[in-house]
């Protein structure tokens, strides 16, 4: 319990800090609600709309989990077929950078275009985000195995399934997971993007339509309220990455090693 | 053995278990040096990484049953090029290894790196028994093999533990029994103590002497340390400077070894007539 306390308690301070400043400095600088509202306004909002920022929440939810997952196999699967061959890697990576450095938000309206304004586009946008982090990350734990232990196993006989199998794929397991955790994050950042770009309300409205829709009409608290929401979304995501590395390499590997005090 | 073909020996070493139960005997007798008994044959040996660099040059050596043999030489000579030529991890330039006698299945070489290079997903047991998974064995054929393995380098108890638990010369061990749950008939190391502190260092030779010797384990030991390379061979071949030559080798005359050895006058001279050989190796 109590070294819960000391771990959350400091930062936990900070926010009481922060929170206590703005609240202050909104009061005493007649600061207009439109341009910045007070903490206190801003989970006042929360509680009203809290059927909307709910469904949004699921929405958004279900839309990164899908590009993530998308991502997640597309992005495994490239990585092994790359690392099989170095033609193919030379001829096929530079694009996946290409990818990677090319404006997602310019390419949102493309998918628009092509697929419609609906829960494809978010998903695609959603993907493509977070596709190379994993790609990359992957195809670097795949190639990067000792080569001492490939020639141990050669020297036995062993052909190159059973070099993946029991060097390759474990080796590029911490790898794919420092991927998993860039590309949670990014999941969520790209569906609230796409969401944002497709403007689809009602019902099926993801948190980034919110964004949008509520700071056309100046609801600033209710903004906020939605950012806050998305970026407990985001928080939510990555920590279940870290749940799950640990789950599968906490008993192995050093970045799951606590520290012994 | 008849009194007669003891009276012929020209080397014996008789080594005492260092677990105090058993004295086992392996006698090498010179009926035993004919060409039947050899088990690496290295001819004319050219190893060439570019037109400019020549790593060796002109090997010839014979390593017989049952014999362990030191390559000692300064660093980049090619020795440890020398020991992945015999392995067939490399190929000559020119001339040719053969390994007659030894089978050419795999399991057959044994090869030791510098480095443990363990799995660390795998638990010390598994480990142990990732090289007879490529043979396709039963479960409990590698169960049993992996566990008598670890009890012979002295690892019971740390089945379940992770490669990131043990220390330097645990992980060590832990590759010593990988290889040898092969059984091979062959047994490279290729400076596999190297990393190692000095009193850790010391322990693994005694364990490596016993290893070797009681199941007359033919081996070829790459080392830099003329000590290590005295204390543990029936011979020790020393290396010149690159390109890579035979300087001249020593047969080493100590019958048992035992920590104290190395404070004898013979251990001492043995080392400082290796060290001249490769001081010789390096002013060529």
């Amino acid at each position: 319990m109590r070294r819960i306390f000391e771990l959350i308690g400091p930062p936990l301070l900070v926010l009481v800090i922060i929170l206590g400043l703005w609240s202050l400095a909104v009061r005493l600088l007649g600061i207009p609600a439109f341009v910045l509202p007070s903490p206190e306004q801003v989970f006042e909002t929360a509680i009203i709309e809290s059927d909307r920022l709910m469904s949004g929440f699921r929405n958004t939810l279900v839309a990164s989990t899908v590009g993530l997952l998308a991502a997640t196999v597309v992005g495994v699967l490239g990585a092994i077929i790359l690392s099989t061959s170095r033609v193919l890697e030379r001829a096929l990576y530079p694009w996946a950078v290409v990818l990677q450095t090319v404006p997602v938000v310019a390419l949102a309206p493309l998918f628009v275009l092509w697929v419609g304004p609906g829960f494809v586009s978010v998903v695609l946008v959603a993907f493509i985000i977070a596709l190379f982090p994993i790609l990359a990350n992957t195809l670097m734990g795949l190639v990067s195995t000792d080569p001492a232990l490939i020639d141990l196993l050669r020297m036995q006989g062993a052909g190159r399934a059973a070099i993946f199998r029991k060097i390759r794929l474990p080796n590029s397991l911490p790898y794919f997971f420092t991927g998993m955790r860039i590309s949670a994050g990014l999941a969520v950042i790209g569906t609230i993007v796409g969401e944002m770009v497709v403007g689809r309300g009602g019902e099926k409205a993801g948190l980034g339509y919110y964004v949008v829709f509520s700071a056309t009409q100046l609801k600033t608290d209710f903004v906020f309220a939605t950012i806050i929401v998305s970026t407990g979304l985001g928080i939510a995501f990555f920590l279940a990455m870290v749940g799950l590395s640990s789950l599968v390499m906490g008993r192995w590997h050093e970045s799951e090693l606590r520290p012994s005090t | 053995m008849t009194a007669n073909q003891a009276a012929h020996t020209v080397d014996i070493f008789i080594y005492e278990s260092n677990v105090g139960h058993a004295i086992e005997k392996v006698v090498v007798t010179d009926s035993d040096i004919r060409s039947d008994r050899i088990r690496v044959a290295i001819r004319d040996l050219e190893k060439r990484f570019s037109k400019d660099v020549v790593a060796l040059r002109g090997i010839n050596l014979d390593v017989q049953e049952g014999e362990f043999v030191s390559l000692v030489g300064p660093s980049g000579c090619g020795k440890s090029t020398l020991l992945k030529l015999v392995a067939e991890l490399d190929y000559p330039t020119s001339g040719n290894v053969a390994r007659p006698g030894i089978a050419d299945l795999p399991g057959s070489i044994g090869f030791v790196f510098q480095d443990a290079h363990l799995l660390p997903w795998r638990t010390v047991h598994r480990n142990v028994e990732l090289l007879l998974e490529i043979q396709n064995l039963s479960v409990n054929e590698r169960h049993r093999r992996a566990k008598e393995a670890l009890a012979h380098v002295g690892l019971e108890g740390f089945e379940d533990a992770y490669p990131r638990q043990l220390s330097g010369g645990m992980k060590m061990r832990v590759s010593l029994a990988r290889t040898l749950v092969l059984n091979p008939q062959l047994f490279l190391l290729d400076e596999p103590f190297g990393a190692l502190d000095e009193i850790t260092r010391e322990k693994l030779n005694d364990d490596l002497v016993e290893l070797t010797r009681s199941s007359g384990l033919t081996t070829l030991f790459v080392t830099h340390s003329v000590s290590e390379a005295v204390y543990l061979s029936n011979r020790v071949v020393v290396i010149s400077d690159r390109p890579g030559t035979i300087v001249d080798e020593i047969s080493v005359p100590f019958n048992e070894r035992h920590r104290s050895l190395r404070n004898t006058q013979e251990f001492v001279n043995t080392c400082a007539v290796v060290t001249e050989m490769l001081y010789r190796g390096m002013e060529k």
